[in-house]
């Protein structure tokens, strides 16, 4: 993945647990990259191997890091690098959603080994939306869930996430497809 | 009109939100909806040519008897707002044209300034791709900025782990100095020791012989390797020797 990801795993760690706990990481991980590059492609295994021992050394389960990761990939990363292609992207939480599939296609366009996932509404009702989220890789479900809370929490909605095993659960071509159902209260 | 020139003006609505159409004496018949948004004193009827004014390079007035109309680019840059409009002007069957056009923005803050979303942009329009170029761009040098600080810093903290290096080899140095006059003045002593007339013995802490001159060899008649370890009380005591004596060595300390 894009060394964005990585530098995202790195921040969160060291925002919650310091400098010294990341290093501690890396090399319990046999990650020996003094900066990550954004625009840089790594092997997918690097972030899943960080992931992994920092699970393991921060002692919370690689799905509750996975989350985290995901909220703090809208409220840091994305804000801070994107920040108005955020705040263009959509002024509700449904329109976002809306956006969501041509973003990764636009980003893919210019990160030439981009193995982005794929997003798309498969129904759209008044307070609820199906989204299928494809991707080459597999377990990384939670994080889609910690994106989709903040990005809720942006746009000050509070959602349930109802995550169904999609017909074909095995993977199709090495892409995996999962059913996210997405729903909110009304807002008044 | 063949065919291929009945495309819907609907369809070219929808390819272009930020087109402006005239007619043949640049008034306006129609705008775009992402650009009435922006322009709302583009009604219908102006001159065109009032609404923008020349930007760096560009054409204006818009000349519509120009005969490389349809070759130029247009960059019109808005006499009231903080925009400028880039686009291509064509000419349509019945003689008027129609500037298909989109904000040129140079980041991605100047959408927000204009109160623009992704979703005011036609989906085929590569302003939005360029505005990932940007935003990449920036994260990039960003990024070399960061690195830079953090070579600087290496070489901050590596010149002051240097310098601390070089102090520690001064002390190094020093000690090794003092050691080496006090070992001089050891050799001195113990030259002084071994050449002077009177008996030296040197006893370790248990008052045992270690060391004794030449002198002492001469006087006594024992020489080192036969005294060795031996207490120099044992050694010197005769029947003759006078008991104050022994006392008064037996008092002495015992410890160099
Ligand atoms: C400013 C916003 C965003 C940017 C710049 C961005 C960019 C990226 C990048 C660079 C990757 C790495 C892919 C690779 O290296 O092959 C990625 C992965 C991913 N993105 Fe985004 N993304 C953004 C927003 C979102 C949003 C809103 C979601 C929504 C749920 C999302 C979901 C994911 C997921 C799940 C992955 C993991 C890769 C996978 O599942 O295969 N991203 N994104």
């Amino acid at each position: 993945m894009y060394g964005l990801v990585n530098k995202a795993v790195q921040g969160l760690v060291i925002e919650n647990y310091g400098e010294e706990t990341w290093d501690q990481i890396k090399e319990r991980a046999n990650v020996d990259v003094e900066m990550f590059i954004s625009n840089e492609s790594y092997k997918d295994s690097l972030t899943y191997d960080l992931l992994v021992a920092t699970s393991e050394i921060v002692n919370q389960p690689a799905s509750e890091l996975l989350r985290l990761l995901g909220h703090y990939w809208i409220n840091e990363v994305a804000v801070q690098h994107y920040g108005a292609m955020m705040d263009a992207g959509g002024n509700s939480f449904v329109e976002f959603m809306k956006n969501l599939p041509n973003f990764h296609r636009r980003v893919a366009m210019i990160f030439p080994n981009l193995e982005p996932p794929s997003f798309s509404i498969l129904k759209e009702e008044k307070n609820s939306i199906h989204l299928i989220y494809e991707s080459t890789r597999e377990g990384l479900e939670m994080f889609v869930v910690g994106i989709l809370e903040a990005l809720a929490k942006r746009h000050k909605i509070e959602i349930k996430i109802d995550q169904c095993k999609s017909e074909s659960d095995q993977p199709v071509e090495g892409v995996s497809q999962r059913l996210f159902i997405i729903s909110w209260e009304p807002v008044s | 009109m063949s065919s291929e020139s009945n495309i819907p003006f609907s369809t070219l609505e929808k390819l272009f939100p930020f087109y402006i159409w005239i007619n043949s004496n640049c008034q306006i018949i129609s705008v775009g909806r992402s650009l009435k948004k922006l322009l709302p004193h583009s009604t219908i009827g102006i001159n065109v040519n009032s609404l923008f004014m020349k930007e760096r390079g560009g054409v204006l007035p818009i000349d519509l008897s120009s005969p490389d109309l349809e070759k130029k680019l247009y960059l019109l840059k808005s006499v009231s707002e903080d925009l400028t409009l880039r686009g291509q002007l064509i000419g349509m069957p019945d003689s008027s044209f129609f500037l298909a056009a989109s904000p040129w923005v140079e980041s991605p803050d100047n959408l927000i300034a204009l109160d623009l979303d992704l979703a005011d942009f036609a989906v085929h329009d590569p302003i939005l791709d360029l505005l990932n170029v940007i935003q990449s761009e920036r994260m990039a040098s960003g990024e070399i900025k960061a690195l830079v600080n953090k070579l600087s810093q290496q070489k901050a903290s590596l010149k002051e782990a240097n310098h601390s290096l070089e102090e520690q080899n001064r002390t190094v140095l020093k000690t090794q100095q003092e050691l080496e006059i006090q070992a001089s003045e050891a050799r001195k002593l113990a030259h002084v020791a071994s050449r002077t007339d009177n008996a030296v013995i040197i006893t370790n802490d248990r008052g045992e012989i270690e060391w004794v001159n030449e002198s002492f060899e001469k006087l006594t008649e024992f020489n080192l390797n036969e005294v060795k370890g031996i207490t120099p009380g044992k050694l010197l005591q005769g029947p003759e020797t006078d008991q104050k004596t022994v006392k008064t060595h037996e008092r002495l300390p015992q410890k160099p």
